[in-house]
């Protein structure tokens, strides 16, 4: 991709908000020095080579999660338990994962139909899988945002938007999840996903977004 | 019968080219046949005669000329935008004159002549304004007209009012060239603010910089005010606000964290009727115009209710109600009273009405609905009787009535002009007001006084 671009899809990302969704390659990691070094030299410590090489790949798959880059982060995980198995990344590397399973899992977007706040079948069971999560961890809360697509009017789409908001809030809360761990906003038509005018952009834009306020103990 | 015979009937439009589609779509398929019964809807304007009109140059003295000049052709486009006369040109030899010569004006075809005085003493400018009937041959109103300096912002507005008198005098019926739109600009973070617009596309301004989601505004009656939705770009916020005009305050009728929407004053600007999440969706809550406790108007419990329009009479109200599984448009009487449906809802069909307006002067309303794929403008009675479309080309969305009642505003990307549209429901002609494809929701005021 030449830079401007770059730059330009980078800024409409932020103008949009979202970051979490951005699809640029990324830079790949510098390749492991691992070779053994003579044994004339005494040279640095092999130990303490192989824990800076895994803890540059924790460190880059911290800032991979940050972006939202969730399976790029972690692939790094894996790659320092595979490579650097021992090392203070590859230890706690598997918690890692777990926790961003868990963040992956809260954020999980839902869809629906044209002009309907009903939850699917698959909206439900990503809303379960979401439950088990917030049952484990009591002091998450998130702030649910219900999104439409372009083609209804402004007003109407708010309305619409804080029905597909209040779906998800009801559903969780029905599941014994206390309401008051979730805040129901509408966006209406206003920030959609995919700006283009289809069928599929338009299905990929009705949906709530879960934003986690308070990771708490994740 | 006029010397010169017939004038021309501007804007006599009869679009049968929807039908003629309808038609088409009929034989094409029959699957669709059930679903074009809920549009099945022409287009007709029945334009009658449309009477010519003259003005002459406004009388002043040399260094006035400048004044007299921008006074006079603001009221011609005034006449014209008001769409219930043909502006005549007026040949040199009798631009100025003295007295009116009737004979001359009617072999040219005028009915009404308009010719206007300007006279200066100090700080203080009076247009002295006549209308003549040309066809009786008598002066049929005169009016001296006090205008504030040409440097004040209300110079303008008091020419309208000069036009609109005029209108009134020619007519019987009220003019709308003093009035102004509100609408909501999208700005380029993608923000929405209010901003207000003359009736004839001049003087654009901003009303609130807020840099939020700011919708839906509503003029109070005499136009000193504007309510709207606000909600923070966060969503933390929401509430129904109110702007006083002239100073540019703020001030919250409502708000927390449930949503509020579609705000609009009742005809005497005591309360403000808006929806706001409930149970299951929004309904309509009254409050008063300085905040206290809403009280619900609606109980639908089923998908959402939302954007109230009002009756000139004050107790019936139109609003946008989706318990049908579609939005739809529907009237009330009363709260609590039971809705009647009055846009034209067929299951399983493409139906999608929203936006309804309530004529300030009749029983009509105005309301977009989804006419093969595309958003038009429907005009229909209170009572779901005598419907009929208003537009038919590209996409138009939510309309708003002029104080003259037979005017609306609406945002439109007909001709490939995104922007707002100004439309007469009665030749069917349309004027673009601005274009910019980031204005949408206009609300048209109430014509607006001397002293709001």
């Amino acid at each position: 991709m030449r830079p401007t671009a770059r730059w330009t899809a980078m800024a409409s990302l932020i103008l949009f908000g979202l970051m979490a969704c951005s699809s640029n390659p990324e830079p790949e990691v510098e390749p492991a020095t691992d070779e053994t070094p003579p044994a004339a030299d005494p040279g640095p410590d092999p130990a303490e080579l192989a824990e800076a090489a895994a803890r540059s790949l924790c460190e880059e798959a911290e800032a991979a999660a940050r972006r939202g880059d969730y399976d790029g982060a972690r692939r790094l995980y894996n790659q320092a338990m595979s490579e650097y198995a021992g090392t203070e990344c590859a230890r706690s590397a598997s918690s890692e994962i777990d926790r961003i399973d868990a963040i992956e899992t809260l954020e999980e977007r839902i869809h629906f139909a044209f002009d309907r706040a009903e939850l699917s079948d698959e909206s439900v069971a990503t809303l379960n899988r979401k439950a088990d999560v917030l049952r484990r961890h009591p002091d998450v809360r998130m702030t649910i945002e219900g999104h439409c697509d372009e083609r209804g009017s402004i007003e109407y789409n708010f309305a619409l938007g804080m029905r597909r908001a209040q779906a998800a809030k009801n559903y969780l809360s029905g599941l014994g999840i206390g309401e008051d761990r979730f805040r129901a906003v509408s966006f209406g038509k206003e920030r959609p996903l995919d700006p283009g005018h289809n069928e599929r952009a338009w299905a990929q834009n009705r949906r709530d977004e879960f934003v986690i306020e308070n990771l708490g103990s994740i | 019968m006029h010397p010169l015979g017939v004038r021309s009937l501007r804007g006599s439009t009869t679009l049968r080219a929807s039908l003629a589609l309808l038609a088409l779509s009929g034989v094409a398929s029959q699957a669709h046949a059930q679903e074009d019964e809920g549009v099945r809807l022409g287009i007709t304007y029945r334009p009658g005669y449309v009477p010519a009109l003259a003005i002459t140059d406004i009388d002043a003295e040399a260094p006035f000329a400048a004044v007299a000049a921008a006074i006079d052709s603001v009221i011609a486009r005034d006449l014209d935008y008001s769409d219930r006369f043909e502006i005549l040109p007026v040949p040199d030899s009798l631009r100025a004159g003295s007295a009116v010569n009737y004979g001359l004006w009617n072999q040219l075809g005028a009915v009404w002549l308009v010719e206007g005085t300007l006279t200066v003493s100090g700080q203080q400018a009076m247009l002295r304004v006549g209308l003549h009937d040309v066809v009786y041959g008598s002066l049929k109103e005169v009016q001296a007209f006090t205008l504030p300096p040409v440097a004040s912002p209300d110079f303008r507005m008091a020419v309208h009012r000069i036009s609109d008198a005029v209108v009134e005098w020619a007519t019987g019926e009220p003019g709308m060239a003093a009035s102004r739109i509100a609408f909501s600009r999208r700005g380029e973070d993608g923000t929405w603010d209010i901003h207000v617009v003359d009736s004839d596309g001049q003087g654009v301004q901003r009303a609130t910089r807020r840099n939020a989601l700011v919708f839906s505004p509503a003029f109070s009656p005499d136009g000193s005010h504007i309510a709207f939705q606000y909600q923070s770009n966060s969503g933390d916020e929401s509430g129904i606000y109110d702007l006083e005009l002239e100073t540019g305050r703020t001030s919250a009728v409502t708000s927390g964290s449930l949503m509020h929407l579609t705000p609009a004053f009742t005809p005497d600007g005591s309360r403000i009727l808006f929806a706001r999440y409930a149970s299951g969706g929004t309904e309509i809550f009254e409050v008063d115009r300085s905040g206290g406790s809403p009280r619900a108007l609606t109980s639908t419990a089923v998908g959402d209710v939302l954007g109230p329009t009002i009756a000139p009479d004050g107790r019936r109200f139109a609003f946008t109600g989706s318990a049908v599984g579609a939005p739809q448009i529907y009237v009330q009487e009363d709260a609590g009273a039971r809705p009647r449906l009055i846009s034209r809802f067929v299951r399983g069909a493409d139906s999608y009405a929203t936006s309804p307006d309530w004529n300030p002067l009749d029983d009509r309303i105005v309301y977009q609905s989804r006419v093969q794929g595309q958003f038009q403008i429907v005009v229909v009675n209170a009572d779901g009787s005598e419907m009929r479309l208003l537009t038919s080309e590209g996409r138009n969305e939510d309309p708003s009535w002029a104080p003259d009642g037979r005017h609306i505003v609406f945002s439109s990307d007909r001709g490939g002009y995104h922007g707002l549209w100004i439309l007469d429901t009665v030749t069917g002609r349309a004027r673009n007001l601005l274009r910019n494809s980031e204005d949408q929701l206009p609300d048209w005021s109430n014509a607006l006084g001397s002293d709001p």
